[in-house]
């Protein structure tokens, strides 16, 4: 499939995006270069820690950046063909919710703590389509997520926290979004109700064939739940590709870094493998690689400029790593 | 053989609140750990875990049973001894910057900390060899700031020298980990570890990461509704868990390298625990009528492994528990 035609297809494609944030005279630059794409029935990951720009990412594919506060200063973000970078929060009204939709990793700061559970699903449902049968439709979607019809009089602070987790599900599903973006979805969730939330998006995936993002810190949930993942770093995405290529044969040092840190491997000397040195700075605006300065690898190239994305053991697995250009760099 | 550093012996913790069925937080519950050892004490949130960790440290006094230091009842100390008992047993909390005062500097908090030791020195230079410890490097630049202008990782760090300043026998850390990315969380398990090859001290980790527990621990306790369910050498409850929470529990983990499919569910709870009957009995799929009559009390299955479980004590061998578990798993 051509570039041109995998991006048409596409439910959501996110092109060498960048996104600064300035308050009280500060700047941070939260995303300088990331792309994301979203073929339909896809599930695909965005692993990172914190301060990697996964979860603006997720925000701005919705409009839900903070006013005034963030701007979108480079690259396209375009949702089911349309191009929507340049969208006011009016024609944002008429987006969200439609092909796509999010569940936060809280639901409790989602959720009205005063309004019945029905009451907010409902109004989720009538803005996606006011001429349906409100209350036959909410038990519809209460039993989509598995949750008992009389749930919709209750109010959240009377459920537990994988019951709101669902809940806000149901609100996410009401407009029959084509993609729904999982930020963090399980990580506030006991374990074992965190794989109940987990089996549950993958059914829905399959039963509304529906598109998934999952962005996530935890490299074993996306490794099991997700067909493509990206790796996020001070805002870039460093690398792409089937899940297994990306965390089984990562290419970019930072990857291979996250993967030993996730597994808590042992070094030969007994201590756990660690990512030395310091989390970046996203003041700078960076154009060499920023992760060189934690880099055991690192060389003149890397100092100079990030490189393109390069191709990697398997199919569209790309790494931005000089690493692999080694090669072909000039004398 | 030397007596535990800490011991908790069947202490149980009710809480009382208006208008509402009293709670059983902690139930009969019992756990020790010797000098230079890590035991994991695991469970989900509402489990008690927490609570037996504040009950250790003397923050909650429970109703009935005890906790012993050194071989010694804290219940038949002075006050006096009281005080130098707790300086022998240090928290550190989950949330490092709900653990300090914000209007302290680092070099106001570590100095409050080193003060309760009596005749301790103050100086900046002892403070500075505490930041060392816990690679806080170059340490003489930290002792001016507040801990809003360090970084969670770091504001870990200072919660770990404050904790250290005592020179403890046993540190019961409360979910230290959890928040932190998991570059963070190595370099963390890494200082621990060196602390604890350094000065003996033995860890009491809270934790709901069964990552964590198997990297980090010697023996494992498992908590359900306030009590134990399962404990045993590390290697052996998780290679081999037998109590049927452990197993959903273990079998929640999705790790990178074993293949993951999201286990069957567990069952709802449709009824509430009895006070009579295994408290897993609601959402457990093995259970038989003794479940919902009899405590099942811990006993040893194997070397120091027990389990609070009918099924797993009466038909270890029964295909009717194998197949369960080949269920869970």
């Amino acid at each position: 499939m051509s570039a041109e035609r995998a991006a048409a297809s596409s439910i959501l494609d996110v092109r060498g995006l960048g996104v600064t944030y300035r308050t009280q005279g500060r700047v941070v630059h939260a995303i300088q270069d990331a792309s994301v794409t979203v073929a339909p029935g896809e599930a695909v990951g965005i692993a990172g820690e914190s301060g990697s720009g996964k979860s603006t990412l997720a925000r701005a594919a919705l409009g839900l950046l903070p006013e005034r506060v963030a701007c979108i200063t480079a690259g396209s973000i375009a949702i089911a063909g349309t191009d929507v970078t340049q969208y006011t929060p009016r024609q944002w009204e008429q987006v969200r919710g439609r092909p796509v939709a999010i569940v936060f990793q809280d639901p409790l700061s989602f959720l009205n703590p005063v309004m019945r559970v029905g009451d907010q699903i409902g109004e989720s449902v009538r803005r996606h389509d006011p001429s349906v049968d409100t209350l036959a439709r909410c038990i519809e979607l209460l039993d989509l997520v598995k949750l008992e019809a009389n749930v919709v009089r209750r109010y959240p602070h009377e459920l537990s926290g994988g019951m709101r987790q669902r809940v806000m599900m149901a609100i996410a599903l009401g407009c029959r979004p084509r993609l729904l973006i999982a930020d963090e979805p399980t990580t506030a969730l006991d374990a074992t109700t965190q794989t109940e939330i987990l089996a549950l998006l993958r059914s829905l995936r399959t039963t509304l064939d529906m598109s998934l993002l999952v962005i996530s810190h935890d490299l074993g949930l996306l490794r099991w739940n997700c067909d493509r993942v990206y790796v996020m770093y001070a805002g870039h995405t460093v690398e792409q590709g089937r899940t297994e290529d990306v965390l089984a044969r990562s290419a970019h040092p930072y990857t291979r870094g996250l993967v030993e840190a996730s597994r808590l491997r042992r070094l030969e000397d007994g201590r756990f493998a660690t990512i030395g040195g310091d989390v970046p700075d996203l003041r700078e605006r960076y154009r060499q690689c920023p992760f060189v300065a934690r880099c055991a690898h690192a060389f003149e190239a890397c100092r100079e400029q990030m490189p393109a994305p390069t191709p990697a053991e398997g199919p569209g697995h790309h790494a931005r790593c000089w690493l692999l250009q080694q090669e072909r760099l000039p004398a | 053989m030397t007596p535990p550093v800490l011991d908790i012996r069947g202490v149980t913790k009710v809480f009382r609140r208006h208008g509402s069925a009293p709670l059983r937080a902690v139930d009969n519950a019992s756990l020790h750990v010797q000098a230079g050892e890590c035991v994991a004490l695991v469970g989900e949130s509402g489990s008690g875990k927490s609570t037996l960790a504040r009950i250790a440290l003397q923050l909650i006094a429970p109703e009935s049973g005890e906790v012993w230091l050194a071989g010694r009842s804290l219940s038949a100390l002075s006050s006096a001894q009281l005080r130098a008992a707790r300086l022998a047993m240090q928290p550190i909390f989950q949330d490092p910057s709900a653990a300090f005062n914000p209007r302290r500097t680092v070099r106001a908090i570590l100095r409050q900390a080193l003060a309760q030791l009596p005749g301790a020195d103050v100086a900046d230079a002892a403070l500075v060899s505490l930041l060392e410890r816990v690679e806080l490097r170059p340490a003489a630049d930290y002792l001016d700031r507040y801990p809003h202008e360090l970084s969670g990782g770091q504001r870990q760090r200072l919660a770990i020298s404050r904790a250290i300043a005592t020179r403890p026998a046993v540190i019961i850390a409360d979910e230290p980990l959890s928040g932190a990315d998991v570059s963070i969380r190595a370099q963390i398990l890494n200082l621990l570890a060196e602390l604890q090859r350094d000065s003996n001290v033995a860890y009491v980790l809270v934790t709901h990461d069964m990552l964590v527990a198997r990297a980090f621990s010697n023996r494992v306790s498992v908590m359900y509704q306030g009590r134990m369910v399962e404990e045993g050498p590390t290697e052996a409850v998780l290679a081999a868990p037998r109590h049927p929470y452990t197993q959903a529990l273990i079998a929640a983990v999705q790790s990178l390298d074993e293949p993951w499919d999201a286990p069957v569910p567990m069952r709802k709870e449709s009824a509430p625990p009895t006070q009579h009957g295994c408290a897993f009995f609601p959402r457990c799929g093995i259970s038989g009528p003794k479940c919902t009559s009899v405590v099942p009390d811990l006993r040893e299955i194997d070397a120091a492994h027990r389990v609070a479980c009918h099924f797993a004590l009466g038909n270890r061998s029964s295909g009717d528990t194998q197949h369960a578990q080949a269920d869970v798993q």
